[in-house]
Protein backbone atom coordinates (compact mmCIF):
# COMPACT_ATOMS: atom_id res chain seq x y z
CA UNK A 1 0.00 0.00 0.00
CA UNK A 2 3.04 2.48 1.04
CA UNK A 3 4.73 1.54 -2.18
CA UNK A 4 1.71 2.31 -4.35
CA UNK A 5 1.43 5.91 -2.31
CA UNK A 6 4.61 6.44 -3.48
CA UNK A 7 4.16 5.50 -7.20
CA UNK A 8 1.45 7.19 -7.15
CA UNK A 9 3.02 10.78 -5.79
CA UNK A 10 5.67 10.48 -7.96
CA UNK A 11 3.82 9.92 -11.24
CA UNK A 12 1.88 13.28 -9.73
CA UNK A 13 5.32 15.01 -9.06
CA UNK A 14 6.31 13.99 -12.54
CA UNK A 15 3.61 15.44 -14.41
CA UNK A 16 3.39 18.91 -12.62
CA UNK A 17 6.71 19.09 -13.43
CA UNK A 18 5.97 18.41 -17.31
CA UNK A 19 3.00 20.72 -17.07
CA UNK A 20 5.04 23.54 -15.43
CA UNK A 21 7.99 22.91 -18.00
CA UNK A 22 5.47 24.15 -21.11
CA UNK A 23 2.83 26.16 -19.83
CA UNK A 24 4.66 28.82 -21.73
CA UNK A 25 3.12 27.42 -24.69
CA UNK A 26 -0.42 27.83 -23.30
CA UNK A 27 -0.12 31.37 -23.11
CA UNK A 28 -3.11 33.11 -25.23
CA UNK A 29 -3.63 29.32 -26.52
CA UNK A 30 -7.53 30.72 -26.58
CA UNK A 31 -6.87 34.02 -28.53
CA UNK A 32 -4.99 31.79 -31.27
CA UNK A 33 -7.08 29.13 -32.19
CA UNK A 34 -10.20 32.02 -32.48
CA UNK A 35 -7.89 33.51 -34.50
CA UNK A 36 -6.65 30.80 -36.73
CA UNK A 37 -10.72 29.28 -36.99
CA UNK A 38 -11.66 32.82 -37.87
CA UNK A 39 -9.58 32.87 -40.68
CA UNK A 40 -10.72 29.43 -41.96
CA UNK A 41 -14.41 30.11 -41.60
CA UNK A 42 -15.20 32.41 -44.23
CA UNK A 43 -17.15 36.01 -42.82
CA UNK A 44 -20.72 36.17 -43.49
CA UNK A 45 -21.43 32.82 -44.56
CA UNK A 46 -24.86 30.80 -44.74
CA UNK A 47 -23.06 28.78 -42.38
CA UNK A 48 -21.82 31.53 -40.05
CA UNK A 49 -25.47 32.98 -40.42
CA UNK A 50 -26.91 29.93 -39.42
CA UNK A 51 -24.69 28.90 -36.39
CA UNK A 52 -26.35 32.45 -35.14
CA UNK A 53 -29.54 32.28 -35.40
CA UNK A 54 -28.65 28.55 -33.51
CA UNK A 55 -26.39 29.84 -31.37
CA UNK A 56 -28.09 30.98 -27.55
CA UNK A 57 -29.04 33.97 -27.58
CA UNK A 58 -31.26 36.44 -25.83
CA UNK A 59 -34.18 35.44 -27.82
CA UNK A 60 -34.89 32.08 -26.15
CA UNK A 61 -35.11 28.77 -26.85
CA UNK A 62 -38.84 28.88 -28.49
CA UNK A 63 -37.41 31.98 -30.71
CA UNK A 64 -34.73 28.65 -32.02
CA UNK A 65 -37.22 26.09 -32.07
CA UNK A 66 -39.04 28.49 -34.48
CA UNK A 67 -36.79 28.84 -36.51
CA UNK A 68 -35.55 25.04 -37.12
CA UNK A 69 -39.16 24.28 -37.20
CA UNK A 70 -40.08 26.87 -40.25
CA UNK A 71 -36.75 25.78 -41.87
CA UNK A 72 -37.55 22.07 -41.45
CA UNK A 73 -41.59 22.76 -42.85
CA UNK A 74 -39.90 24.13 -45.84
CA UNK A 75 -37.65 21.70 -46.47
CA UNK A 76 -40.36 18.67 -46.30
CA UNK A 77 -42.73 20.92 -48.68
CA UNK A 78 -39.96 21.71 -51.10
CA UNK A 79 -38.67 18.05 -51.11
CA UNK A 80 -42.69 16.53 -51.22
CA UNK A 81 -43.03 18.97 -54.59
CA UNK A 82 -39.38 18.01 -56.36
CA UNK A 83 -40.34 14.36 -55.33
CA UNK A 84 -43.66 14.34 -56.89
CA UNK A 85 -42.60 16.08 -59.75
CA UNK A 86 -39.47 13.89 -60.06
CA UNK A 87 -39.44 10.29 -58.90
CA UNK A 88 -41.41 8.92 -61.84
CA UNK A 89 -38.31 9.77 -63.55
CA UNK A 90 -35.74 8.09 -61.14
CA UNK A 91 -34.54 10.92 -59.74
CA UNK A 92 -35.89 9.87 -56.36
CA UNK A 93 -36.03 6.23 -55.40
CA UNK A 94 -39.41 4.66 -53.85
CA UNK A 95 -40.65 1.46 -56.07
CA UNK A 96 -40.49 2.97 -60.14
CA UNK A 97 -42.56 0.05 -60.71
CA UNK A 98 -45.32 0.92 -58.15
CA UNK A 99 -45.35 4.70 -60.11
CA UNK A 100 -44.89 3.66 -63.80
CA UNK A 101 -46.69 0.53 -64.32
CA UNK A 102 -50.44 0.61 -62.68
CA UNK A 103 -53.06 -1.80 -61.62
CA UNK A 104 -56.55 -0.34 -61.57
CA UNK A 105 -59.32 -1.34 -59.34
CA UNK A 106 -60.93 -3.55 -62.41
CA UNK A 107 -57.39 -5.21 -62.86
CA UNK A 108 -56.23 -3.13 -66.23
CA UNK A 109 -52.95 -2.79 -66.24
CA UNK A 110 -51.40 0.30 -67.55
CA UNK A 111 -47.82 2.09 -67.96
CA UNK A 112 -46.89 5.46 -67.72
CA UNK A 113 -44.33 7.02 -69.77
CA UNK A 114 -42.13 9.62 -69.07
CA UNK A 115 -39.75 11.96 -71.00
CA UNK A 116 -37.77 14.50 -69.33
CA UNK A 117 -37.57 17.27 -72.62
CA UNK A 118 -37.64 20.85 -71.35
CA UNK A 119 -38.28 23.01 -75.16
CA UNK A 120 -39.03 20.06 -77.15
CA UNK A 121 -42.10 20.94 -79.42
CA UNK A 122 -43.36 17.24 -79.64
CA UNK A 123 -42.29 13.97 -77.81
CA UNK A 124 -44.10 10.74 -78.72
CA UNK A 125 -43.49 7.22 -78.25
CA UNK A 126 -43.29 4.20 -80.35
CA UNK A 127 -43.47 0.84 -79.81
CA UNK A 128 -44.53 -2.92 -80.36
CA UNK A 129 -47.66 -2.44 -78.75
CA UNK A 130 -48.62 0.81 -80.92
CA UNK A 131 -47.54 -0.79 -84.20
CA UNK A 132 -44.47 1.75 -84.05
CA UNK A 133 -47.06 4.26 -84.60
CA UNK A 134 -46.20 7.52 -82.25
CA UNK A 135 -48.56 8.03 -79.36
CA UNK A 136 -48.12 11.51 -78.54
CA UNK A 137 -47.21 12.70 -75.01
CA UNK A 138 -48.58 15.47 -73.43
CA UNK A 139 -46.97 18.38 -70.90
CA UNK A 140 -49.62 20.22 -69.23
CA UNK A 141 -47.84 22.03 -66.84
CA UNK A 142 -44.97 23.06 -69.51
CA UNK A 143 -42.44 21.58 -66.90
CA UNK A 144 -40.44 19.83 -69.54
CA UNK A 145 -41.76 16.84 -68.39
CA UNK A 146 -43.93 14.86 -71.43
CA UNK A 147 -46.43 11.91 -69.92
CA UNK A 148 -48.61 9.34 -71.32
CA UNK A 149 -50.59 6.50 -69.59
CA UNK A 150 -51.55 3.99 -71.96
CA UNK A 151 -53.57 0.78 -70.84
CA UNK A 152 -52.04 -2.53 -71.68
CA UNK A 153 -51.87 -5.84 -71.22
CA UNK A 154 -49.29 -7.53 -69.12
CA UNK A 155 -46.08 -8.68 -71.43
CA UNK A 156 -42.94 -7.59 -72.09
CA UNK A 157 -42.82 -4.51 -74.83
CA UNK A 158 -39.82 -2.76 -76.37
CA UNK A 159 -40.24 1.25 -77.31
CA UNK A 160 -38.67 4.27 -78.12
CA UNK A 161 -39.02 7.95 -77.79
CA UNK A 162 -39.40 10.55 -80.33
CA UNK A 163 -38.26 13.73 -79.56
CA UNK A 164 -39.01 16.53 -82.08
CA UNK A 165 -38.39 13.56 -84.35
CA UNK A 166 -35.31 12.42 -83.09
CA UNK A 167 -35.40 8.67 -81.63
CA UNK A 168 -34.40 8.18 -78.40
CA UNK A 169 -34.32 4.34 -77.40
CA UNK A 170 -32.19 4.41 -73.96
CA UNK A 171 -35.08 5.66 -71.35
CA UNK A 172 -33.66 5.67 -68.22
CA UNK A 173 -36.81 3.97 -66.42
CA UNK A 174 -36.63 0.70 -68.61
CA UNK A 175 -35.77 -2.45 -67.16
CA UNK A 176 -33.36 -2.77 -70.00
CA UNK A 177 -32.15 -2.38 -73.85
CA UNK A 178 -31.80 -4.08 -76.49
CA UNK A 179 -29.91 -3.43 -79.92
CA UNK A 180 -32.38 -2.67 -83.11
CA UNK A 181 -31.48 -1.60 -86.53
CA UNK A 182 -28.16 0.08 -84.81
CA UNK A 183 -29.97 1.70 -82.32
CA UNK A 184 -31.26 0.91 -78.82
CA UNK A 185 -34.75 -0.25 -77.84
CA UNK A 186 -36.17 0.10 -73.91
CA UNK A 187 -37.88 -2.60 -72.56
CA UNK A 188 -40.52 -2.75 -70.17
CA UNK A 189 -42.50 -5.49 -68.07
CA UNK A 190 -45.98 -4.47 -67.78
CA UNK A 191 -48.09 -6.59 -65.03
CA UNK A 192 -45.75 -7.53 -62.58
CA UNK A 193 -46.32 -9.05 -59.44
CA UNK A 194 -46.42 -6.93 -56.84
CA UNK A 195 -46.93 -3.75 -58.49
CA UNK A 196 -49.33 -1.65 -57.06
CA UNK A 197 -52.14 0.47 -58.39
CA UNK B 1 -94.61 12.52 -78.27
CA UNK B 2 -91.74 14.29 -77.37
CA UNK B 3 -90.86 11.16 -75.73
CA UNK B 4 -91.16 9.35 -78.64
CA UNK B 5 -89.42 11.41 -80.97
CA UNK B 6 -85.93 10.90 -78.14
CA UNK B 7 -86.56 7.45 -78.63
CA UNK B 8 -86.42 7.66 -82.07
CA UNK B 9 -83.53 9.77 -82.28
CA UNK B 10 -81.48 7.92 -79.51
CA UNK B 11 -81.98 4.06 -81.48
CA UNK B 12 -80.61 6.16 -84.74
CA UNK B 13 -77.67 7.48 -82.73
CA UNK B 14 -76.82 3.53 -81.09
CA UNK B 15 -77.63 2.44 -85.40
CA UNK B 16 -75.34 4.68 -86.56
CA UNK B 17 -72.62 3.98 -84.20
CA UNK B 18 -73.25 0.36 -84.35
CA UNK B 19 -73.00 0.71 -88.31
CA UNK B 20 -69.80 2.79 -88.02
CA UNK B 21 -68.12 -0.14 -85.37
CA UNK B 22 -68.98 -2.59 -88.20
CA UNK B 23 -67.68 -0.84 -90.65
CA UNK B 24 -64.68 -0.25 -89.11
CA UNK B 25 -63.80 -4.51 -88.86
CA UNK B 26 -61.02 -4.97 -90.69
CA UNK B 27 -61.60 -8.42 -92.90
CA UNK B 28 -58.52 -10.71 -94.85
CA UNK B 29 -60.43 -9.39 -98.51
CA UNK B 30 -59.56 -6.03 -96.79
CA UNK B 31 -55.75 -6.99 -96.67
CA UNK B 32 -55.90 -8.85 -100.17
CA UNK B 33 -56.83 -5.80 -101.61
CA UNK B 34 -54.52 -3.58 -100.03
CA UNK B 35 -51.69 -6.03 -101.93
CA UNK B 36 -53.10 -4.52 -105.08
CA UNK B 37 -51.60 -1.11 -104.43
CA UNK B 38 -48.11 -3.68 -105.15
CA UNK B 39 -47.37 -5.01 -108.22
CA UNK B 40 -46.59 -8.56 -106.96
CA UNK B 41 -45.16 -11.09 -109.23
CA UNK B 42 -46.12 -13.76 -106.23
CA UNK B 43 -49.63 -12.47 -105.71
CA UNK B 44 -50.90 -15.97 -105.32
CA UNK B 45 -48.74 -17.57 -103.01
CA UNK B 46 -48.66 -14.55 -100.69
CA UNK B 47 -52.55 -14.34 -100.80
CA UNK B 48 -52.70 -18.06 -100.01
CA UNK B 49 -49.97 -17.76 -96.83
CA UNK B 50 -51.62 -15.24 -95.57
CA UNK B 51 -55.19 -16.97 -95.57
CA UNK B 52 -53.30 -19.84 -93.46
CA UNK B 53 -52.40 -17.16 -91.05
CA UNK B 54 -55.56 -15.54 -90.82
CA UNK B 55 -57.10 -19.06 -90.29
CA UNK B 56 -54.81 -20.03 -87.32
CA UNK B 57 -54.64 -16.64 -85.88
CA UNK B 58 -50.90 -16.19 -86.79
CA UNK B 59 -51.87 -13.22 -88.81
CA UNK B 60 -54.37 -10.61 -87.49
CA UNK B 61 -56.42 -8.11 -90.40
CA UNK B 62 -55.87 -5.01 -88.75
CA UNK B 63 -52.00 -5.00 -88.16
CA UNK B 64 -51.36 -6.96 -91.65
CA UNK B 65 -53.74 -4.13 -93.14
CA UNK B 66 -51.54 -1.54 -91.82
CA UNK B 67 -48.36 -3.25 -92.66
CA UNK B 68 -49.05 -3.89 -96.21
CA UNK B 69 -50.40 0.17 -96.56
CA UNK B 70 -47.48 0.63 -95.05
CA UNK B 71 -45.26 -1.15 -97.35
CA UNK B 72 -47.38 0.17 -100.50
CA UNK B 73 -46.35 3.34 -99.30
CA UNK B 74 -42.60 3.29 -99.22
CA UNK B 75 -40.20 4.07 -101.35
CA UNK B 76 -38.18 1.46 -102.04
CA UNK B 77 -38.31 -1.50 -104.39
CA UNK B 78 -40.99 -3.91 -105.61
CA UNK B 79 -38.51 -6.45 -105.32
CA UNK B 80 -37.47 -5.56 -101.74
CA UNK B 81 -41.54 -5.12 -100.54
CA UNK B 82 -42.04 -8.33 -102.41
CA UNK B 83 -39.32 -10.02 -100.69
CA UNK B 84 -40.68 -8.84 -97.25
CA UNK B 85 -44.00 -10.15 -97.88
CA UNK B 86 -42.51 -13.23 -99.34
CA UNK B 87 -40.31 -14.24 -96.10
CA UNK B 88 -43.79 -13.67 -93.95
CA UNK B 89 -45.70 -16.03 -96.33
CA UNK B 90 -43.05 -18.41 -96.33
CA UNK B 91 -42.86 -18.34 -92.51
CA UNK B 92 -46.29 -19.08 -92.56
CA UNK B 93 -46.64 -21.71 -94.51
CA UNK B 94 -43.35 -23.33 -92.85
CA UNK B 95 -45.57 -23.11 -89.87
CA UNK B 96 -44.05 -20.79 -88.18
CA UNK B 97 -45.39 -18.14 -85.68
CA UNK B 98 -44.66 -14.36 -87.90
CA UNK B 99 -44.72 -11.96 -85.27
CA UNK B 100 -41.66 -11.51 -84.76
CA UNK B 101 -41.03 -10.60 -88.49
CA UNK B 102 -43.91 -8.29 -88.64
CA UNK B 103 -43.10 -6.22 -85.56
CA UNK B 104 -39.18 -6.18 -86.81
CA UNK B 105 -41.07 -4.40 -90.37
CA UNK B 106 -42.87 -1.99 -88.39
CA UNK B 107 -39.83 -0.85 -86.00
CA UNK B 108 -37.86 -1.06 -89.48
CA UNK B 109 -40.36 1.32 -91.44
CA UNK B 110 -41.13 3.38 -88.78
CA UNK B 111 -37.40 3.87 -88.56
CA UNK B 112 -37.09 4.65 -91.66
CA UNK B 113 -34.62 1.78 -92.64
CA UNK B 114 -34.06 0.93 -95.89
CA UNK B 115 -35.82 -1.94 -96.88
CA UNK B 116 -33.54 -4.07 -98.22
CA UNK B 117 -32.37 -3.97 -94.90
CA UNK B 118 -35.08 -4.85 -93.08
CA UNK B 119 -35.11 -7.74 -95.56
CA UNK B 120 -31.68 -8.77 -95.40
CA UNK B 121 -29.78 -7.14 -93.02
CA UNK B 122 -26.31 -5.83 -91.94
CA UNK B 123 -23.06 -7.71 -91.55
CA UNK B 124 -21.24 -4.79 -91.45
CA UNK B 125 -19.61 -2.91 -87.94
CA UNK B 126 -22.94 -3.00 -86.76
CA UNK B 127 -24.39 -6.03 -86.98
CA UNK B 128 -28.20 -5.61 -88.17
CA UNK B 129 -30.69 -8.76 -88.51
CA UNK B 130 -32.90 -8.80 -91.26
CA UNK B 131 -36.37 -10.63 -91.83
CA UNK B 132 -34.36 -13.41 -93.77
CA UNK B 133 -32.15 -14.01 -90.60
CA UNK B 134 -34.87 -13.58 -87.87
CA UNK B 135 -36.94 -16.72 -89.94
CA UNK B 136 -33.94 -18.65 -89.58
CA UNK B 137 -33.96 -18.12 -86.18
CA UNK B 138 -37.30 -19.66 -85.69
CA UNK B 139 -36.55 -22.02 -88.01
CA UNK B 140 -33.84 -23.20 -85.76
CA UNK B 141 -35.33 -22.41 -82.38
CA UNK B 142 -38.07 -24.96 -83.26
CA UNK B 143 -36.09 -27.87 -85.41
CA UNK B 144 -32.62 -27.46 -83.61
CA UNK B 145 -34.09 -26.53 -80.01
CA UNK B 146 -37.43 -27.29 -79.08
CA UNK B 147 -37.89 -30.53 -81.42
CA UNK B 148 -34.71 -31.56 -81.17
CA UNK B 149 -35.58 -31.98 -77.01
CA UNK B 150 -39.12 -33.53 -77.51
CA UNK B 151 -40.62 -30.34 -77.39
CA UNK B 152 -43.52 -30.48 -79.80
CA UNK B 153 -46.72 -28.29 -80.70
CA UNK B 154 -50.00 -30.31 -80.71
CA UNK B 155 -50.60 -30.81 -84.79
CA UNK B 156 -53.67 -29.64 -86.63
CA UNK B 157 -55.27 -32.95 -86.16
CA UNK B 158 -55.36 -32.05 -82.29
CA UNK B 159 -52.81 -35.52 -81.69
CA UNK B 160 -50.43 -34.93 -79.07
CA UNK B 161 -47.42 -36.29 -78.78
CA UNK B 162 -45.11 -37.18 -75.58
CA UNK B 163 -44.62 -33.40 -74.90
CA UNK B 164 -47.03 -31.42 -76.79
CA UNK B 165 -47.75 -27.73 -75.89
CA UNK B 166 -50.61 -25.81 -77.63
CA UNK B 167 -50.04 -24.12 -80.83
CA UNK B 168 -50.35 -20.82 -79.15
CA UNK B 169 -48.29 -21.84 -76.35
CA UNK B 170 -45.62 -23.39 -78.75
CA UNK B 171 -45.60 -20.44 -80.78
CA UNK B 172 -44.63 -17.93 -77.66
CA UNK B 173 -41.57 -19.82 -76.56
CA UNK B 174 -40.58 -20.09 -80.13
CA UNK B 175 -40.85 -16.75 -80.41
CA UNK B 176 -39.32 -15.38 -77.54
CA UNK B 177 -36.43 -17.78 -77.56
CA UNK B 178 -35.73 -16.68 -81.27
CA UNK B 179 -36.12 -13.40 -80.33
CA UNK B 180 -33.33 -13.47 -77.13
CA UNK B 181 -30.90 -15.27 -79.86
CA UNK B 182 -31.22 -12.09 -82.05
CA UNK B 183 -30.96 -9.34 -79.66
CA UNK B 184 -27.86 -11.80 -78.41
CA UNK B 185 -26.14 -11.55 -82.11
CA UNK B 186 -26.92 -8.22 -82.47
CA UNK B 187 -25.77 -6.87 -78.97
CA UNK B 188 -22.11 -8.26 -80.75
CA UNK B 189 -21.90 -10.63 -78.22
CA UNK B 190 -19.75 -14.26 -78.51
CA UNK B 191 -22.53 -17.25 -79.79
CA UNK B 192 -20.11 -19.50 -77.85
CA UNK B 193 -20.59 -18.10 -74.80
CA UNK B 194 -23.90 -20.58 -74.33
CA UNK B 195 -23.92 -19.62 -70.99
CA UNK B 196 -24.99 -16.01 -71.26
CA UNK B 197 -27.08 -16.87 -73.72
CA UNK B 198 -28.76 -19.67 -71.69
CA UNK B 199 -28.98 -17.23 -68.50
CA UNK B 200 -30.87 -14.22 -70.74
CA UNK B 201 -33.36 -16.92 -72.50
CA UNK B 202 -34.07 -17.89 -68.70
CA UNK B 203 -34.53 -14.63 -67.77
CA UNK B 204 -36.85 -13.45 -70.47
CA UNK B 205 -39.04 -16.53 -70.06
CA UNK B 206 -39.58 -16.57 -66.00
CA UNK B 207 -39.95 -12.67 -66.38
CA UNK B 208 -43.01 -13.46 -68.79
CA UNK B 209 -44.03 -16.64 -66.90
CA UNK B 210 -43.98 -14.38 -63.45
CA UNK B 211 -46.55 -11.61 -64.87
CA UNK B 212 -50.13 -11.43 -63.25
CA UNK B 213 -51.41 -13.05 -66.30
CA UNK B 214 -48.58 -14.77 -67.52
CA UNK B 215 -47.46 -14.82 -71.27
CA UNK B 216 -46.00 -17.93 -70.66
CA UNK B 217 -46.75 -20.39 -68.26
CA UNK B 218 -44.59 -21.06 -65.60
CA UNK B 219 -44.69 -24.86 -66.08
CA UNK B 220 -43.76 -24.07 -70.15
CA UNK B 221 -40.60 -22.03 -68.86
CA UNK B 222 -39.96 -24.95 -66.75
CA UNK B 223 -40.09 -27.58 -69.35
CA UNK B 224 -38.22 -25.61 -71.52
CA UNK B 225 -35.32 -24.79 -69.22
CA UNK B 226 -34.80 -27.73 -67.90
CA UNK B 227 -34.39 -29.44 -70.89
CA UNK B 228 -32.21 -26.89 -73.04
CA UNK B 229 -28.65 -26.96 -72.38
CA UNK B 230 -26.46 -23.74 -73.18
CA UNK B 231 -24.27 -25.79 -75.27
CA UNK B 232 -27.71 -26.30 -77.38
CA UNK B 233 -28.34 -22.53 -77.42
CA UNK B 234 -24.78 -21.99 -78.87
CA UNK B 235 -25.30 -24.10 -81.93
CA UNK B 236 -28.72 -22.33 -82.50
CA UNK B 237 -27.03 -18.52 -82.32
CA UNK B 238 -23.81 -19.75 -84.20
CA UNK B 239 -26.45 -20.95 -87.26
CA UNK B 240 -28.03 -17.30 -86.73
CA UNK B 241 -24.30 -15.73 -86.98
CA UNK B 242 -23.37 -18.41 -90.31
CA UNK B 243 -26.66 -16.63 -92.00
CA UNK B 244 -25.40 -13.31 -91.39
CA UNK B 245 -21.77 -13.76 -92.68
CA UNK B 246 -23.96 -15.23 -96.08
CA UNK B 247 -25.79 -12.27 -96.65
Amino acid sequence: MNNEDNLERMLRDSLRHEVARDAFRLEGLEKRVATELSGRVPRGSVWDSLKRIIAPTSRGRAAQLAVVGVTALVFMVLGAFIGNKLSPIGLFGGGRHSIQAAVSASGETSALFVMPAPGAKSVAVVGDFNGWTPTPLSDPNNDGIWTARIPLPPGRYEYAFIVDGHWWGQDPLADGYVHSFGSYNSVRYIGRVGEGA
Amino acid sequence: MTHIRSVAVALIVVAAAAYLALGAVVTPNDVYHALDKIPLTHRSEIVHAFGVGFSLGRLVPDRTLQLVNRLAADKGTTADKEGILLTIAHALEDDLPVTLLIDKTEEGLARNVPLYVILNGSGGTVRILGLVQREKALVAVRDDLLYAKGIFCISRTGQATATSLPRTRFDRIVTEVADVICDYVESGASPLDGHLIYQQVQTRLENLSQLRQPVILPEDAALVLARIKPADLTEVTKKVYGFINKS
